[in-house]
């Protein structure tokens, strides 16, 4: 597909792009977080955001326990290290940081990178626990403490006519993500579930308008097509810790062994599109009514309830998904706790269910892992042989 | 006599009260699985060697802290439904309203008996820790073995599900999840005052917004334990709650503080976090008996340092634990002695942060209790006080207490205070010259992973390095 390919040509080339930008005077701004930031809030404002989501790379955290301790979160530690190495041309670039307050590890991340480098940081509040009457109200002063940073920083006062162009623009988008992703329910999807990952990701590396455009293509292109996967073909989903930009050895896997991504959960590791924003005459609040759902899908908002166990299980009768990889960042002990939970309900689903844990250290045992997602695939297309 | 009665003798019971609470005091142990092997290990080994014994109030506060733990799993039959909190502050004011509102509720902090007692007294913390990684918990130094030792309880059955959980995410993000195991365990139901951590590096801890939501939170907490547990907590109840922590500030707090600034020190750091960690404490056996424990003890601390007497000689170096003092290992206060070190100066994290003097500035006047518990719990560095704050108290404690090393716990699981802990060692180290080290250190439960020996090495390195900064600052004439 030739949009695809324009997609992960947009990616590759996202760090002199980011460049460029900045010799036009325009501020990077770098976002650390599970998807409460909005997009459509920093471009309005003038600036362009980039999420910043890369990983999968041993040395980056490595490099990042220089500055933290060693029990910190796999993709944190990442973030860290490549925020602090100096060596990504796309994390030097950055002029400003926006890290959610909401988990402890993307507040941290900002504590360490403001320690040793003072890069400026506002860290967005985010209450944990969403169904108190207070919640909503304070995230909708923390976007609005945000808007006026950014003004600041960008010397740009933000237009209603601005945001909402750009609200309208992000809503398309997830739209059309939503509509690519539904296509995988069907039983040989004309996607694989790599590509959609890398799709989703390639988001935060384009110019909104530019993917929006491209999506439009793809989806096009897909609608009506079928994949190659015969009916056979055990449909596998990964839930668990953010897959990262970059961090696809557990997807490919999946593929090369004979397995059918079709459906994934990864909190923060993913473009969330499922829903968009309801426009009201207060735009700041529909952004937050948005972007801070009653049930948000991190383990880090109280309590998880039924609701939270019921998002993963949902996903698995939708996709009709018949086997459950979860993966399982090192010292992101709160994707333990779920996943421990998520299990539970999925073995009483007969729904097989096993954990991969990393600290992107999988290529160096690739042999070892392969085997453990060969038996799984097996496992899980000898039970459905019965069906 | 036996292990038993070894116990209550060193826990100050009067003897005509041991008699009459043996019976009791063996089945609760039973309960909390405690062997009389675990007996016989905290008479002959942790007690004596660990906390100053030879205090006659520092007995009597060790057996407060018996008598609660024993409560918790023995409560009176008037004692028919529960309610807990996570770790000591502000548990005090938290559980105690909902006590005074209906003495029929059971109130308590189970993880910390369990990690102060059970694993500190007896070593037997492991047990419930292990017992939560049957059953879902992260396993090893993932997460948190205070948490895991407070579902661990629910797990054997130790502590039955209660009426209404009222966990703190501000001080702890593995509580939280915890509770998430709790209730998925045994269906109880939870409620989790939080402070959003979005207060900048340098910023204000006391920003108005965000202490507001932290106190409405609090208030909502109140609000669901009414309903939960069919109560009214009225203001009578809320006033009398803050009377009791003003008095501990008062008669215990200010004056334990004062005297923690001589030279020797008359008390060790284990002895202070048990002599004042109660009053931030919920406490089932009331507070009658342990303010009687205090005033005896203020009166031999007012004799030792009047005589200059302390647990160390005189000159001694000194380093303060900064986060959570290392109650589950408290073996390493006398290894800091054996070393030289004096470990009985004050801990940074009680006497810096939570100092008096930034208490009173922090709640100055403040009559609203949830006002007051948000304005308070904001000094603290776990709760997402700016970093910034955290360094200028701990700086001020390590000069008004003149320490010459810092020895900052970097608890593994413990995501802030391993952060915060590392941050801060380099902030101390550039701008004051004071070494400082951040053990990885599991504070809560000792299960030997942490082995005696390798902490003997790196505190016998960081004795010689305290040592040589003391006496270069002192030869070039520079105090703190």
């Amino acid at each position: 597909m030739e949009a695809l390919e324009r997609l992960w040509k947009c990616a590759e080339e996202r760090p002199a792009k980011l460049k460029a930008l900045k010799a036009e005077g325009m501020k990077i701004v770098g976002t650390i977080g599970l998807g409460y930031i909005p997009e459509e809030l920093i471009y309005a404002c003038g600036a362009v955001p980039q999420r910043l989501i890369k990983g999968g790379q041993r040395e980056a955290v490595d490099a990042a326990h220089a500055y933290c301790h060693t029990a910190f979160s796999t993709f944190h530690k990442a973030q860290i290290g490549y925020l602090m190495g100096g060596k990504e041309p796309l994390y030097s670039s950055i002029d400003y940081l926006v890290v959610e307050a909401g988990d402890w590890f993307s507040e941290l991340t900002g504590m360490h990178v403001y320690a040793e480098r003072k890069l400026p940081t506002t860290w967005l509040g985010i209450p944990g626990n969403p169904d108190f009457s207070e919640a909503l109200p304070y995230f909708i002063r923390s976007l609005e403490k945000l808007r006026d940073a950014l003004e600041e920083l960008t010397g740009i006062k933000l237009s209603d006519s601005k945001l909402k162009e750009y609200i309208l623009l992000y809503n398309e988008m997830r739209s059309l993500l939503r509509a690519i992703s539904l296509l995988r329910k069907a039983p040989s999807p004309p996607i694989s579930g790599l590509d959609f990952i890398r799709l989703n990701h390639a988001s935060f590396y384009c110019e909104p308008q530019e993917y929006v455009d491209a999506l439009r293509s793809i989806y096009s292109e897909i609608k009506d097509a079928d994949g190659s996967y015969t009916a056979d073909t055990p449909r596998i989903a990964i839930f668990g810790c953010p897959i990262a930009e970059g961090d696809y050895v557990l997807p490919k896997l999946i593929e090369d062994t004979g397995g059918l991504m079709v459906a994934e959960e990864l909190c923060g590791g993913i473009r969330h599109f499922e829903s968009n924003t309801e426009l009201n005459s207060n735009l700041m609040e529909s952004l937050a009514a948005r972007y801070y759902p009653p049930r948000p899908r991190d383990p880090w908002k109280y309590p998880w309830g039924e609701d939270l166990p019921s998002l993963y299980t949902g996903i698995v009768e939708d996709y009709n998904v018949k086997g459950v990889i979860w993966y399982q960042l090192m010292y992101m002990e709160a994707f333990a706790y779920l996943g421990y939970v998520v299990g539970k309900r999925l073995k009483g689903l007969g729904i097989p269910m096993m954990t991969l844990q990393s600290e992107y250290d999988m290529e160096g045992r690739l042999e070892a892992t392969r085997t453990r997602v060969e038996t799984f695939v097996e496992v899980v297309r000898q039970s459905g042989k019965g069906e | 006599m036996d292990v038993y009665d070894e116990l209550m003798q060193m826990c100050g019971f009067e003897p005509g009260e041991s008699k009459e609470y043996k019976s009791t005091l063996k089945a609760g142990l039973e309960k909390w699985l405690v062997t009389e092997d675990d007996v016989r290990f905290a008479v002959t080994e942790r007690l004596p060697k660990c906390w100053s014994t030879n205090l006659e109030g520092m007995r009597k506060i060790l057996g407060c802290w018996l008598k609660e733990f024993i409560r918790v799993v023995m409560p009176t039959p008037e004692e028919t439904r529960t309610c807990h909190v996570l770790y000591p502050q502000p548990g005090m004011l938290y559980l105690d309203p909902i006590k005074r509102a209906d003495p029929t509720i059971q109130v308590g902090v189970p993880d910390c008996l369990a990690t102060l007692v059970g694993s500190a007294y007896f070593g037997v913390g492991w047990k419930y820790v292990e017992a939560a990684e049957r059953e879902g918990a992260a396993i090893e130094h993932v997460t948190c073995s205070l948490n895991k030792a407070r579902y661990g309880l629910h797990v054997l059955g130790i502590l039955p599900r209660a009426e209404a959980s009222l966990a703190f995410h501000t001080f702890c993000e593995d509580a939280s999840l915890a509770d998430q195991l709790i209730y998925e365990w045994d269906g109880t139901r939870t409620w989790t005052p939080y402070r959003v951590r979005d207060i900048p590096f340098e910023g204000d801890p006391f920003d108005e917004e965000n202490i507001k939501y932290f106190a409405a939170c609090l208030k909502e907490g109140h609000r669901k334990a009414e309903e939960w547990l069919g109560i009214e907590i009225k203001d009578e109840h809320r006033e009398a709650a803050m009377e009791v922590l003003g008095r501990g500030f008062i008669e215990i707090m200010s004056p334990i503080w004062g005297h923690m600034k001589a030279d020797p020190a008359p008390l060790n750091a284990n002895d202070v976090i048990y002599a004042t960690l109660p009053i931030a404490s919920a406490l089932d056996i009331g507070y009658d008996e342990f303010f009687e424990a205090n005033d005896i003890l203020q009166e031999e601390l007012m004799e030792m340092v009047e005589k200059g007497e302390g647990v160390v000689p005189r000159g001694t170096p000194r380093v303060a634990w900064r986060g959570v003092h290392p109650w589950g290992c408290p073996w390493l206060i006398p290894m800091c002695h054996e070393l030289g070190l004096s470990a009985d100066s004050p801990e940074a994290f009680l006497f810096g942060e939570f100092a008096i003097g930034n208490a009173m500035e922090a709640v100055g006047g403040e009559d609203d209790m949830y006002m007051l518990m948000a304005r308070l719990l904001a000094l603290i560095s776990v709760v997402g006080t700016s970093v910034e704050f955290v360094y200028q108290s701990t700086s001020d404690h390590i000069k008004e207490y003149k320490m010459d090393g810092l020895i900052s716990s970097a608890y593994r699981p413990c995501r802030a205070f391993a952060s915060h802990s590392l941050m801060l060692a380099r902030m101390i180290e550039q701008r004051m010259g004071i070494p400082c080290i951040t053990p990885d250190v599991d504070i809560y439960i000792d299960r030997g992973d942490f082995p005696k020996e390798r902490m003997k090495t790196i505190l016998e390195t960081f004795a010689d390095v305290v040592r040589k900064s003391k006496a270069k600052r002192e030869g070039e004439g520079v105090t703190q």
